[in-house]
C-alpha cells in the first residue's frame, strides 16, 4: 500500500518547511524521489491540484514523491519582503529556493535513504529544480513544466523579454491603436511602453525588409534575454549528461521565451547536446494545464519518460 | 505556540488539517473555512499569517482543506456544499478535543467559505460568533461568476465563446462536469451553492456576526449587506480596505493588516 504523510523539516536558515511525503508500496517502490517544487504562490498543491493528480500516478508506479512548500510561502515558516508579486517570482527565478530544495534532498536522504532525485515542478518550480541541479547532482534529471526562461517582466524590463512571436502579435494591437484617441492621448502624455512600440516598429521594419531581400529566416536572437541563471545551469545538466524532458503549453508564452531567447541565443553552444533534452509541446494548453486530456498527455508522456530512466527494481 | 499538520477521518477519508496551539491552553477557538478553488491558494498566505497571529495572542485556531481541495482526499468532482459543511462540522469537534477549555468557537469564512461558515452555524448551537470576510450574498449570482470562468477559457482556447451558460448549466444537469480553472464543477454543488442565500442563513444563526466588506478604496456599505444586518439582527457590518488577495493581484500579498484589526476588535468583545 503507498502512503501519504505530512512532513517537516527545517532549511538551513532553521525555517521549519512542510509538506507532504507520498511514499509507494516497498514491493514496487523505485528508489527514486521525484521534486514536485511549489510554483510559488500556489504552493505545494499546484494550481487546480496539479501536483495531487501528478503525484497520485507516480507514486503507483514505485516512485516517491516529495511536495512542500518553501519558506516564507505556504504553511511553511518564514516570511518574504517582497511586496509585488513580479519581484517575488524574479527572485524564485534567481535560485532563492535552492537550500530548501537541497535541505529536502537532504532530509529525504537522512530519513529514508533516497539520494536518486528527479527535479520537477511547475514554472516556478521547474526553474527552482534546474539551478539547483547546477550545484547538487543528486537531482539526476529534470521533468520541467512550463520552465520560464526569462525574469518575470515588470513595466521597466517588460520590452527586454517580449519574443518575436509575442511582438508579432501585438503589433496588430497596437497599430490598431493608431486612431483611438485615448491611446494617442497615453502615447502623448508619456504613459506609453515607449521600449515596446519601439521594438515593435523595428521588428516590423525588419519582417518587411526580410521578405524583400531575402527568404524568411528562423528567429534568431542577437540579445541574450533569459534569466542569468538559466543559461549557466542548463549547459551544467548537458555538459554533465543528465537527461530533461521540458514540457510547455502551446498557448504560453514560455515555450517561445525558451525556442527564441534561449535556443535561438546559444544554439552553437547547445547544439552537440539536443540528445539529452526533449521538448514535448500540449497543443493549446494554457500555462497551467487546466483541462483534464492536457493533464493526461502530460501524464501519459512523462510516465513513459520516467520509466524509461528508472527501470522498476 | 505550535502548529501540528494531521490528517483527520472521517468517513474513511481524511481532511488535511494544520492546528496553530498557543502556548497558554486556550477558552476561544477561531476554525477558519476557505474560498472556493483557485481563491483559496491566492489568500492561502493570508490564512495562515491570520492563524499564527490570532495563536500568538491566545487562541487556538484550526485551519483546514475542504475534501476536494488542498491536500484532503476525494477529487473536486465528487465533494459539494454539504461535504463542506460536514468537514466544517468537523474540524469544530476537532478544535475542541484538542483544547478541551474552550468555551467559545468563532467560525470564519472567506467568499465561499463565508457561506459554508454560516450554513455550518445554522447547524450547530456551539457556535458563538461568525467573521464573514466579503460573504457571497448571492449563492446563484456567485456561480453565475463562477461559470464565467468557462466562458474565459473558451474564448481563449477558440476565440470565441462555444458554449454559453445555458448551455453549461444544461452540461450540469446532465450530469457533466464544466471545468472551472482546472476544477471540474457538477451539479450537486451547483445547485446548492446556487440555492444559498446569506440572509436566509444568517436569519437562522444564534450568534453574532460580523460581515467584513472588503474594498481597495474607501466606501460605504454596500446595500446588500447593509439589508442583512438590518433584517437579521446581531449582525454587524464593518468595511476594510484591502486588496482583493483571494484573485490573482500584482501585490504580494502575505498579510491582510486592516482585516485582522478588525476582527481582533470583533473577537476581544466576545465575552
Amino acid at each position: 500500500m503507498s502512503e501519504t504523510r505530512c512532513v517537516s523539516f527545517p532549511n538551513q536558515d532553521g525555517h521549519l518547511l512542510h509538506g507532504i511525503l507520498h511514499e509507494p508500496d516497498h514491493a514496487t517502490a523505485r528508489g527514486v524521489c521525484v521534486l514536485l517544487l511549489s510554483p510559488g504562490i500556489k504552493g505545494r498543491v499546484g494550481p487546480h491540484r496539479l501536483y495531487l493528480k501528478i503525484s497520485a500516478r507516480l507514486v503507483l508506479l514505485g516512485f516517491h514523491v516529495l511536495r512542500f512548500d518553501y519558506y516564507g510561502l505556504g504553511d511553511s515558516e518564514g516570511e518574504l519582503s517582497e511586496r509585488a508579486l513580479a519581484d517575488m517570482y524574479n527572485s524564485i527565478q534567481a535560485g532563492r529556493y535552492v537550500d530548501d530544495t537541497v535541505a529536502a534532498m537532504d532530509w529525504m536522504q537522512e530519513t529514508l535513504g533516497i539520494r536518486r532525485f528527479v527535479g520537477s515542478g511547475l514554472c516556478g518550480g521547474s526553474i527552482s529544480a534546474l539551478v539547483t541541479a547546477e550545484i547538487d547532482t543528486r537531482i539526476e534529471c529534470l521533468l520541467g513544466m512550463g520552465l520560464p526562461t526569462a525574469l518575470e517582466g515588470g513595466p521597466e524590463n517588460w520590452a527586454r523579454i517580449l519574443t518575436k512571436h509575442q511582438i508579432v502579435s501585438l503589433r496588430g494591437k497596437y497599430f490598431g491603436k493608431l486612431t483611438d484617441p485615448k491611446s494617442l492621448m497615453r502615447f502623448l502624455s508619456g504613459k506609453s511602453s515607449y521600449q515596446v512600440i519601439w521594438r515593435i516598429i523595428k521588428q516590423w521594419f525588419s519582417d518587411r525588409k526580410a521578405t524583400r531581400d531575402a527568404p524568411p529566416q528562423p528567429a534568431k536572437s542577437d540579445i541574450d534575454r533569459t534569466n542569468p541563471r538559466f543559461a549557466s545551469a542548463f549547459m551544467a545538466m548537458l555538459e554533465s549528461a543528465r537527461p530533461m524532458i521540458l514540457f510547455f503549453a502551446g498557448a504560453d508564452r514560455l515555450r517561445y521565451q525558451f525556442s527564441e531567447n534561449f535556443e535561438g541565443h546559444h544554439e552553437a553552444r547547445i547544439r552537440d547536446y539536443k540528445h539529452l533534452y526533449e521538448v514535448h509541446l500540449i497543443p493549446d494548453a494554457n500555462h497551467v494545464f487546466s483541462d483534464p486530456d492536457w493533464v493526461a498527455e502530460l501524464l501519459r508522456v512523462a510516465e513513459r519518460w520516467l520509466i524509461t530512466r528508472y527501470p522498476a527494481q | 505556540m505550535k502548529e501540528e499538520h494531521l490528517f483527520l477521518q472521517l468517513n474513511g477519508e481524511r481532511v488535511f488539517a494544520t492546528h496553530h496551539r498557543p502556548t497558554q491552553p486556550a477558552s476561544q477557538a477561531i476554525v477558519m473555512c476557505h474560498p472556493l478553488g483557485e481563491e483559496k491558494l491566492w489568500a492561502h498566505r493570508v490564512f495562515v499569517t491570520f492563524a499564527r497571529d490570532f495563536s500568538a495572542a491566545g487562541f487556538a485556531v484550526l485551519r483546514f482543506d475542504f475534501r476536494g481541495e488542498g491536500d484532503s482526499d476525494r477529487p473536486f468532482e465528487r465533494s459539494d456544499f454539504e461535504t463542506r459543511i460536514q468537514d466544517a462540522c468537523l474540524a469544530i469537534d476537532t478544535v475542541r478535543v484538542l483544547n478541551p477549555g474552550v468555551t467559545a468557537v468563532t467560525l470564519l469564512g472567506l467568499r465561499l467559505g463565508a457561506c459554508v461558515a454560516a450554513s455550518t452555524a445554522m447547524r450547530r448551537t456551539d457556535v458563538s460568533r461568525l467573521l464573514l470576510w466579503d460573504p457571497v450574498v448571492d449563492g446563484a449570482a456567485y456561480m453565475q461568476t463562477v461559470l464565467r470562468a468557462n466562458l474565459m477559457f473558451q474564448m481563449a482556447l477558440h476565440r470565441k465563446v462555444i458554449e454559453n451558460r445555458d448551455a453549461l448549466v444544461a452540461r450540469l444537469s446532465n450530469g457533466e462536469s464544466v471545468n472551472i480553472d482546472g476544477y471540474e464543477l457538477t451539479e450537486p454543488l451547483f445547485r446548492q451553492v446556487s440555492d444559498f442565500r446569506l440572509r436566509d442563513a444568517l436569519l437562522h444563526v444564534a450568534g453574532e456576526t460580523l460581515l467584513v466588506q472588503i474594498n481597495q478604496d474607501e466606501t460605504s456599505v454596500k446595500p446588500e449587506l447593509a439589508a442583512i444586518s438590518e433584517t437579521t439582527g446581531r449582525c454587524q457590518v464593518q468595511t476594510v480596505q484591502e486588496e482583493p488577495f483571494w484573485r490573482e493581484i500584482k501585490t504580494f500579498y502575505q498579510r491582510a493588516p486592516e482585516l485582522m484589526r478588525v476582527c481582533h476588535q470583533a473577537l476581544e468583545a466576545t465575552p
